[in-house]
Formats: structure tokens, C-alpha cells, sequence
């Protein structure tokens, strides 16, 4: 598992490391759930501006 | 005069010197001395508020009335930028200063004529609901909820006429319900973030915490309005808020109780206590109905996805260089933790919400309110890390609890207000939350103002305060 955290370029302590990954099953859980609804068709609630920076 | 008085009593006062300024500051920061030894509210006090009493009323006697809030007393939580005290959002960790400039919504209270106390203490970096090390005025032995739960212990205390708050979760309204005080997040993009220390930009929330529903009205009417420096805020018409909670009435009012997600899992005097306030509704005229929204059961894994994702961004530089290894134990494994949320989840996640938001939108399409418990559970203990809920008196964790019912109107960015609506078995208060569709912050105030006008709950006050 701790190649999981070396991939995603968390560098911990290996015991913390394997804390950090029990502490996150229960997050998992609840964002597994998240996924298996189909939302392809469903634009997400952050709509990009291009002109928000661009003085008008 | 009274430790406990409201700024909509205070305020005419002030003006009519009836009330000095002088001796309003000077009796709150002798119950400060007295009682924050043992509250723990307070982070840091202004340098010199008493000075700021005598300039507001050698102000008032020159006739300048600067305005609304003129000599009102109010503490900031201490995530809010100040330039006249520091800011930690509630770190130790080495390396971290925040800038001392004056954050928009303390700028704007200060225009109002407040008087800016101090700081109020937060959970570190607004993560969490304990608070510590601050005590709940009603059982030293319990959290004041959090994160905002220094505003809401001081509040609750007589030790200022009213506070501010940030809600990324619930952090307005938790402590709020906890110390059986007012708590109001308004819509996303009413109130302007500009100088708080950033949570979770998409769900980050400013708002007032106050003894009263008009004096929740009052300070929303200083604090609402677009401003450049906060990209969210919106540019909408504002209203007359305190007007909305005069003279209130809920007769035909149209409010509908959503039964999943917000009941069956909450301590029984919760229960019992949330029920009776829908029944007084019922009984007042109003038209109440039963509703479900199945997809709140989506929402934890939502929630979860942005604000750890959003926590992590914001303390990205952090992680990498090692500071957030100085961070409480709770808080640097929530931070880590935004760091293994995917991408496509974070996406998937804003694409929910637009969901729920619709499923709210239809709902309000045949309700005005929508009314329920704060929390489903009151004040645990500091010992706690689980409380049992239900009739079952399943187990849950303090956390997972307390956000539980606050955390959907995040998400959703909709007006939601908690007042007290009763007390447990213990003496604990107990908080009702109401909610409105966008903008609608004037019904949410009617509604509450109505039901508060009809129970004494908010001139009840902790034993030894």
C-alpha cells in the first residue's frame, strides 16, 4: 500500500502512512458511493470564466 | 443593565443615551475577566476597546451616529483577518503568520460603528467541531461545537453582544445549536470571505452568531453585499432583513420536513424537541409536509471529495515543506488525507451537487421552508468520541455527527439559520434549523423570528455565566 502513497507523492513515515490509509477507508466508502451514479451528462457546479481576469 | 442584552435593544439605547458605550464596554470586559478564565473564548483582546467606547460615545455626543452597530461590542472569529490583532485560525504550527490587514466583513462592521473586542477562538484552520480549548458556557465539561465555537461559548456568555463565524460544514450553526445561541449562514456568495482564512473555497461560508433572530438580521444587513475582492459574492439585491423578522407570522406558510437523512437518527430529546417545533408551526397555520430527497445519501462522499480536496490545495505548500507535521493531530491527517481524493471524484463530486441543488430547487417549488433539527445530538462531551444516536442508540462518531445535518446546505450554498428550540434532559440546549431557497435569507428570518417570539429559549442563559 505504501506504493500507492510513494505514486501519489505523499512522503510519510511508513506507520503513518498505513494510519493515513485506515483513517481514509471510511472517506472511501462514502465517495465509492458518489461513483456509482451515472453523471455523465451532468455539468458540474464550477463553470470556468475566461474572461474573470481579463480586465473588461 | 443586562450581561445578556441584543443589539436591537442596545442599539436604540446607545443612541438615546440611555446606555453609555463606556459602561456597556467596561461591564463586558469585566464579565470577560471574571468568566473566560474558565470559558477559554477569547484568543486575544483588542488592544484598547475601552478607548474605542470612549470614542464612540464622545462620537454619539457630538451627534455622529456612525450607524447601526454604533458601540456594540462584537468579537471576531480568529480567522478573519485583522489589522489590529493577529490571526492564527487556530495554529501553533511554527512558520505560519497570517497578514495583519482588515478582513472585508470586519472592515464592514467597523463602518457599521462596532466595536471589535477580540478574537474568538477556532478549531485549527476551521477543521473540526471541539474547539479546544474552549468550554460550552452550559457544561464546562463539553465542546462548544465548532469550528466557530469560541464566538459561540462568548456569545453564549455575556461576553459580547455578538460574534462572527465561518461555516465550510456546519461551523456557524453547530455551536450555535451547541450553546443555544443563533447561528446564520446566509446564501453562498451573500456575505464576503475577503481576508478569512481560506477552508474550502466552494463551501466556505462568513456569518453572524448573536442572541437573537433580529439581531442575526441586523448584522446580516451590515455584512451582505457584492465585493470585487470576493469572487463568489453575488451581485443581487439586498433586502430589508431586520423588517422581515417584525411582527412575524408563519400562517400559510408552506414547510416541509425532510424525514430521510434528518430524522430517525437523532437523540430522542432532539427528536422530541424538533417535533414539537413542527407541530407549532402546524398549529400556527402553516402547511406542513412530509418529504424525502433519496440523493442526501450521496452527499457525505460529496462533501468529503471537496472539502478534503479543497483543504489540501490550500495547504499544499504546507505539506510539501513539512509545517503542516506541526499541525494537531486531528487537523494534519484531515489535510493529508484531501491528498488522496482523485481528481475525477473532486469533478464527480460538483457534478452531485448540481443534482442536489435541483432537488432542492423542486422542493422549493412547493415550499417556502424546510424545517429539521440542527444537530442530532447536543453538546458532547470533551472525552466523547462517539455518541450514540437513534432509538437503537447506534453508535457514531463526534464527527460524522455533528455535520451531519448541516453539511447538505454547504453543498447546496442555501440560507439556513439554527435558533434554539429546547432543552435536553441534561439542560443542554437543543437547535432547529430552517432553510430557504437562494436568497430567500428574509423568509428563513420570518420563520425563525416567528417561532422564537412564541418561546422564551433565547432568554434562558448558561448557569454560571
Amino acid at each position: 500500500m505504501s506504493d500507492v502513497l510513494t505514486v501519489m507523492g505523499i512522503d510519510l513515515p511508513e506507520a503513518e502512512g498505513a494510519a493515513l490509509l485506515a483513517a481514509y477507508r471510511d472517506i472511501a466508502a462514502e465517495i465509492a458511493k458518489l461513483r456509482m451514479l451515472d453523471l455523465s451528462d451532468e455539468h458540474p457546479a464550477v463553470v470556468f470564466d475566461p474572461l474573470g481576469e481579463t480586465p473588461r | 443593565m443586562s450581561a445578556f442584552g441584543t443589539i436591537a435593544d442596545l442599539a436604540p439605547r446607545l443612541r438615546a443615551g440611555d446606555v453609555s458605550p463606556v459602561a456597556l464596554m467596561e461591564e463586558t470586559l469585566a464579565r470577560i475577566a471574571s468568566i473566560d478564565p474558565g470559558l477559554h473564548s477569547y484568543i486575544c483582546l483588542a488592544s484598547d476597546p475601552l478607548g474605542a467606547a470612549r470614542a464612540a460615545e464622545a462620537a454619539l455626543r457630538r451627534g455622529d451616529d456612525v450607524g447601526p452597530l454604533h458601540g456594540i461590542p462584537i468579537a471576531i472569529k480568529d480567522n478573519y483577518l485583522t489589522a489590529d490583532m493577529p490571526t492564527t485560525a487556530g495554529t501553533t504550527a511554527p512558520g505560519v503568520t497570517f497578514p495583519m490587514r482588515v478582513s472585508a466583513a470586519a472592515a464592514r462592521l467597523r463602518t457599521a460603528g462596532a466595536i471589535l473586542i477580540g478574537k474568538t477562538r477556532t478549531h485549527e484552520y476551521a477543521w473540526g467541531t471541539v474547539t479546544p480549548p474552549v468550554c460550552n458556557p452550559w457544561d464546562r465539561g463539553r465542546i462548544p461545537g465548532g469550528s466557530s465555537g469560541g464566538s459561540a461559548a462568548a456569545v453564549a456568555a455575556g461576553l459580547c453582544v455578538a460574534a462572527t463565524g465561518s461555516d465550510t460544514g456546519g461551523s456557524i450553526r453547530i455551536p450555535a445549536s451547541f450553546c443555544g445561541i443563533v447561528g446564520l449562514k446566509a446564501t453562498f456568495g451573500r456575505v464576503s470571505r475577503a481576508g478569512i482564512v481560506p477552508h474550502s473555497w466552494s463551501l466556505d461560508h462568513a456569518g453572524p452568531m448573536t442572541r437573537s433572530v433580529a439581531d442575526a438580521a441586523i448584522l446580516l444587513g451590515v455584512l451582505a453585499g457584492r465585493d470585487p475582492a470576493d469572487p463568489a459574492t453575488l451581485d443581487a439585491p439586498l433586502d430589508d432583513y431586520l423588517a422581515a423578522t417584525a411582527d412575524a407570522s408563519v400562517s400559510g406558510l408552506r414547510v416541509a420536513v425532510v424525514r430521510n437523512h434528518f430524522f430517525g437518527r437523532n437523540q430522542p430529546d432532539v427528536e422530541a424537541a424538533v417535533e414539537r417545533a413542527i407541530g407549532w408551526f402546524a398549529a400556527g397555520g402553516a402547511v406542513v409536509r412530509d418529504v424525502t430527497l433519496p440523493n442526501l445519501a450521496y452527499g457525505l462522499g460529496a462533501i468529503f471529495a471537496v472539502e478534503l480536496a479543497s483543504s489540501s490545495a490550500y495547504h499544499d505548500q504546507a505539506l510539501r515543506d513539512g509545517r503542516t507535521r506541526h499541525f494537531t493531530p486531528d487537523v494534519r491527517l484531515l489535510v493529508e488525507m484531501g491528498r488522496l481524493v482523485s481528481g475525477a471524484d473532486m469533478v464527480k463530486a460538483e457534478q452531485f451537487r448540481r443534482v442536489l441543488m435541483r432537488d432542492y430547487a423542486r422542493l422549493f417549488e412547493e415550499a417556502d421552508i424546510v424545517i429539521g433539527p440542527t444537530e442530532p445530538i447536543t453538546a458532547p462531551r470533551f472525552a466523547d468520541g462517539t455518541v450514540r444516536v437513534g432509538a437503537d442508540g447506534a453508535e457514531e462518531s463526534v464527527l460524522a455527527a455533528t455535520w451531519r445535518l448541516t453539511y447538505p446546505y454547504n453543498l447546496t450554498g442555501l440560507p439556513a439559520i439554527s435558533l434554539p428550540c429546547g432543552f435536553d434532559r441534561d439542560g443542554l440546549p437543543i437547535g432547529l434549523q430552517i432553510v430557504a431557497r437562494p436568497l430567500a435569507e428574509t423568509t428563513v428570518l420570518r420563520a425563525a423570528a416567528a417561532y422564537e417570539a412564541a418561546h422564551d429559549w433565547k432568554d434562558r442563559h448558561p448557569p454560571d455565566a
